[in-house]
């Protein structure tokens, strides 16, 4: 699962090590940073699953939806400052994403509107044109539509404060996203656990790095740093889960264009473990809602 | 002066990705453009998560200004090659992972400069198995 739409910076080069160096040495000097310095940052890009990919994946898990776990759209007028609605337009955003993959359509529209409302107050409204909010209503029976319009509108949202250099605003949609996210999986975890979705919780070991690759490439502003020391918590109750790695030949099926990579990947960890990562994540959720 | 070419070029870079997306169809979008201006052998790198029960497509958007295809290859996290389109550079690939694991994709040009556009998709197993 994991969360958050999109991307991050990163480097050329030569070695992963003379890239991680040079983008941190541009981090401390973002103001001065030079077009050729930042030509050179945007070659490695970190990338967070999406929160409809997250939706998906939970539904295959078996989880059956519950819309006690969203965030209340009623609480959307208290979201004053401009770090509070981009963490809340990915935690809504993510909401979205659920209600779509299972089909709740009343809330997915609810959640959509609620996304257009947070997104006018950062200037971010206009995406959501009433077309678009026309298209999304017509569609109601067409999961596949519901998807793509959701998804084309991040991608525009995302576009555009890249475009406005608010690469802060980015991270901060991802990671309320991701967490919201995570937040859902816990919470029906807790209700009722499967190996399954305990497993999908468990992998997010893995998206988690990445989350943190993004914060830590992304302006610094209080409200990241926050939440960069609240993840980096997190992130050692993942740690305790183990990872162990088999490599297998890849199949190459060039008829299809198709590349089947068996590698397997066994995680190791106990209930103990995800219900403490279920007790944080809901820790760090609330502190944004 | 160079900032605004940057910017000019990744506009460009942009405009090449979304004109792109069909090639995805019928998979979702991941919702993210990669994009980068690739000169003299550098490499562009993507971390990203491929879960196990999706099926992911990967498609090339660009060439070279000596109209070379993109390579792209994709390591495990222990660095070991685990996919090459250099045999056939294809306008996609779809890839299956057998576990839920961390890759990077790596792509470049053999010769000359360029941008470097991927988009990427996914869809179910099922869903995969039925249109196939």
């Amino acid at each position: 699962m994991g969360l958050g739409i999109y991307l991050l910076l990163g480097c050329s080069g030569k070695t992963t090590n003379q890239l991680e160096e040079q983008t941190q040495s541009s981090e401390d000097t973002k103001e001065t940073i030079s077009a050729k310095d930042k030509a050179k940052i945007e070659k490695m890009i970190y990338s967070i699953p999406s929160p409809v990919q997250a939706a998906i994946l939970l539904e295959k898990t078996g989880a059956r939806f519950d819309n006690t776990y969203m965030n209340d759209v009623s609480k959307v007028s208290s979201y004053q400052t401009t770090p509070q609605i981009a963490l809340n337009i990915g935690v809504y955003g993510a909401d979205l994403a659920y209600t779509n993959v299972y089909k709740k359509h009343v809330e997915a529209l609810k959640y959509f509107s609620t996304v257009q409302k947070l997104g006018d107050k950062i200037g971010i409204g206009y995406i959501f044109t009433p077309a678009l909010i026309k298209r999304f209503e017509n569609n109601q029976n067409n999961q596949d539509s519901l998807i793509s319009i959701t998804t084309d509108s991040f991608t525009e949202v995302h576009s555009h404060l890249k475009k406005n250099q608010q690469e802060d605003l980015i991270a901060l949609m991802i990671v309320g996203g991701w967490i919201e996210a995570l937040y859902i999986s816990c919470q029906i975890w807790e209700a009722n656990p499967s190996k399954a979705l305990a497993t999908l919780i468990a992998e997010q070991k893995f998206s988690l790095n990445d989350v943190l690759e993004v914060i830590k490439r992304s302006p610094k502003v209080p409200e990241l740093e926050k939440l960069k020391k609240d993840l980096t918590e997190l992130k050692a109750i993942f740690n305790k889960i183990q990872a162990t790695y088999s490599y297998e030949k890849t199949e190459l099926k060039k008829e299809k264009n198709l590349a089947i990579i068996e590698n397997q990947t066994k995680l190791h960890f106990n209930n103990d473990i995800i219900k403490k990562i279920s007790k944080l994540t809901e820790k760090i959720r609330n502190s944004i809602i | 002066m160079m900032y605004l070419s940057h910017n000019f070029l990744m506009a460009q870079c942009d405009e090449r990705a979304s004109a792109c997306l069909p090639k995805l169809k019928p998979f979702n979008s991941n919702g993210q453009y990669y994009r980068v201006q690739l000169v003299d052998n550098e490499i562009g790198k993507i971390k990203l998560v491929f879960n196990s029960n999706l099926v992911y497509r990967i498609a090339s958007c660009n060439k070279s200004n000596d109209g070379k295809s993109l390579i792209i290859k994709i390591f495990d996290s222990n660095g070991k090659q685990v996919f090459s389109n250099e045999s056939d550079t294809a306008n996609f690939w779809d890839l299956q992972f057998g576990a839920t694991a961390q890759y990077t994709i790596q792509a470049n040009y053999p010769s000359g400069n360029g941008c470097a556009a991927l988009l990427v998709g996914y869809m179910s197993k099922d869903k995969y198995s039925e249109i196939k």
